[in-house]
Parts: structure tokens; C-alpha cells; sequence
């Protein structure tokens, strides 16, 4: 990740999918794309619910002036040791007023604390892992898409790459991440990218549809570790419930 | 929002097997899949939450009000009390 990239535009690459869905944030995702400015971007990310309580947590926590400095945003998206100066517990606190009356994932029976990164909000806020055991196609294919998902660009054509990925996988009640294929993922559109033109063998991140950005080893290992650290304690508090529920 | 939403089921779509259903969100009506809730049974008037394009929870007036309620305190802070 280029480290230079201002806090507001990383945080546009990566909210630009799931907002262009209609999944998160306010309407209008054009406003995240390049051309727009920094003041309205600013405005728009502000907007998104579900992202803007972990940024505020983790600025504090750091002491960043605001949540959209180019460390917060990254600490967010990738992960990175700042994480670890975010209180899980009160973060956690937090999510749990914020998302009352939500059905959510497993948000109540983490007891470690929240991870202040994207992945936690994928994977315990939202409720996904609760049909895993009903059906797990479905909620593997939306937290497979919806996580930050990292690999090396195989080819690149006008409008998409071929890039590796680690697939999600459920084996035995266990989320874990598979070994790594290949899927194809938009980068450009009518013209438009999130990102500079990725090349084969650069390292990028995809987010749903699209390339977000490309990765250093330093962004692969941090978001790595993020989202392994996320899935032992989704898994762990899967554990927990199914022994509670086994008891009652 | 970035979590589920409210809706009301306005009526079944026919031929999608079941798997569809017609849901009121804020004035505006949407597809929506049912398939992750094969137990339940659905209906016009029956309150849903929906999150990414299916429904994730069967509740009732007084679950969307709160659903609403949550989505509307995101992002105004904590109450530091434990």
C-alpha cells in the first residue's frame, strides 16, 4: 500500500463496493470516486454506521486527529500493531449499544473484547455465521465477498484480473481460510478504477467485486493476521454458544 | 445502513420456488430472499429484518422499532458506564 495515499481516498477505495451495492453507507457511492473531494468524501464516510464507530475508536485510541487519517483508515481496512491500543473491550460496549435490536453474529459472546478492524464487522457483527450450520453456501459466499481479501494478480484484460485468493472454508464448525485459488475480479469499469491499473504479479486487495488497491508484504501480513485473529475468535465464541446451548 | 434493515412482507413473489418475497422497506418495495429462514413461514404484515438482500430475522413491530432505534444511535458514542 502506497502509504501516501490520503486517509480519505484509502477509506473511499474500500467503501466504494458494498456502498455501490446499497449494503452499507449512504446513497450516492459516486461520491467516493475519484474526482470527488476531500470534504465530501469526509461527509460520505462519516454516513457509513457500520465503519465509522471502529474508526472514532481507533483514532482515539492513537491519538489521530481524525478518524480518516491515512493510519486509522488503514488499521481498519488492513490491520496493523495500532489495533492493539484499541480497548476491545469498550469498543465492543460500543457495537453492542449501536447494534441492539440488530440480529447479529456472534457480537454478544465474544469475550476477548472487539477487534477494531473490518473483518470483526463482517464476521461477528454481522449475522452470517449464524446460518453456517444451516446452510453454509450462502453465508460463505456473502462473508467470502465481503471481507478484505488479498492474492497476486495472474493476468490482467481491460476491465478485470485473474487473481489468487484464499477461499473461505467451514469444516467441522471451524472457519478457516483454504488454500489458495484463482477468481476473477473487476478492477475497471467504463473507464473507471478505485486503483491505479494493477500488473500480473503485484499483490492487491479485493473487496466484493472490485481490486482496491495494491499490497506490500508488510498490508499481506498485517491483514493476515487481522483476519485470522477475527475467525479464532468467532470460532471461539461459536464453540461457546454451542456448549451453552448443549447445557441449557 | 451497514446492518439489517426493517421491512413488512407485502406479499410472495410466485415462481421462485417459495424463495421470494415482496418486502415493504421504508415506502419502497424490494425482492427479498427467504431461504435462509427455511422453518419459518411468511406472510402480508409479517415484520422482517434484511441484511445484504435476505431476510435474516422474522420479528415483530416492536423488533423493527428497535432495529430502527439501533441503527439511528450508530455512531453517536458510547455511554462510558460498564
Amino acid at each position: 500500500m502506497n502509504t501516501g495515499t490520503p486517509g480519505w481516498e484509502l477509506f473511499a477505495r474500500y467503501a466504494f463496493p458494498p456502498n455501490e451495492l446499497g449494503y452499507c453507507g449512504p446513497p450516492d457511492s459516486s461520491v467516493l470516486l475519484q474526482g470527488a473531494g476531500h470534504s465530501e468524501i469526509a461527509r460520505h464516510a462519516a454516513g457509513f454506521d457500520g465503519a465509522w464507530p471502529y474508526l472514532e475508536e481507533i483514532a482515539a485510541a492513537v491519538g489521530a486527529g481524525h478518524p480518516l487519517e491515512t493510519a486509522v483508515v488503514r488499521s481498519y481496512w488492513i490491520g496493523g500493531p495500532q489495533l492493539a491500543a484499541v480497548d476491545g473491550a469498550r469498543l465492543a460496549r460500543r457495537l453492542r449499544a449501536a447494534f441492539a435490536g440488530q440480529p447479529t453474529g456472534v457480537l454478544d459472546s465474544v469475550r476477548a473484547g472487539a477487534v477494531a478492524n473490518h473483518s470483526f464487522h463482517v464476521f461477528a457483527v454481522y449475522p452470517w455465521v449464524r446460518f453456517l450450520d444451516i446452510d453454509p453456501a450462502t453465508p460463505l459466499r456473502i462473508l467470502q465477498a465481503c471481507r478484505i481479501r488479498w492474492g497476486t494478480v495472474l493476468s490482467v484484460d481491460d476491465e478485470h484480473v485473474v487473481m489468487t485468493s484464499r477461499p473461505l472454508r467451514f469444516d467441522a464448525g471451524v472457519l478457516t481460510l483454504g488454500d489458495t485459488t484463482a477468481e476473477s475480479v473487476r478492477w475497471s469499469r467504463d473507464g473507471t478504477s478505485l486503483a491505479p491499473a494493477p500488473r500480473p504479479g503485484d499483490t492487491v486487495a479485493a473487496h466484493w467485486d472490485w481490486v482496491c488497491g495494491s499490497l506490500d508484504a508488510e498490508d499481506v501480513a498485517d491483514l493476515e493476521h487481522a483476519t485470522v485473529a477475527t475467525l479464532d475468535l468467532v470460532n471461539t465464541a461459536r464453540r461457546s454458544d454451542q456448549s451453552l446451548s448443549r447445557h441449557a | 445502513m451497514c446492518l439489517g434493515i426493517p421491512g413488512r412482507v407485502v406479499s410472495m413473489v410466485a415462481g421462485y420456488g417459495g424463495q421470494l418475497a415482496l418486502v415493504d422497506v421504508a415506502g419502497e418495495q424490494r425482492r427479498v430472499n427467504i431461504g435462509m429462514l427455511p422453518g419459518e413461514t411468511f406472510a402480508a404484515g409479517d415484520w422482517v429484518i434484511i441484511h445484504m438482500g435476505f431476510v435474516v430475522e422474522k420479528t415483530d413491530a416492536r423488533g423493527a422499532e428497535e432495529a430502527m432505534t439501533g441503527l439511528r444511535l450508530m455512531g453517536s458514542g458510547l455511554d462510558e458506564d460498564p
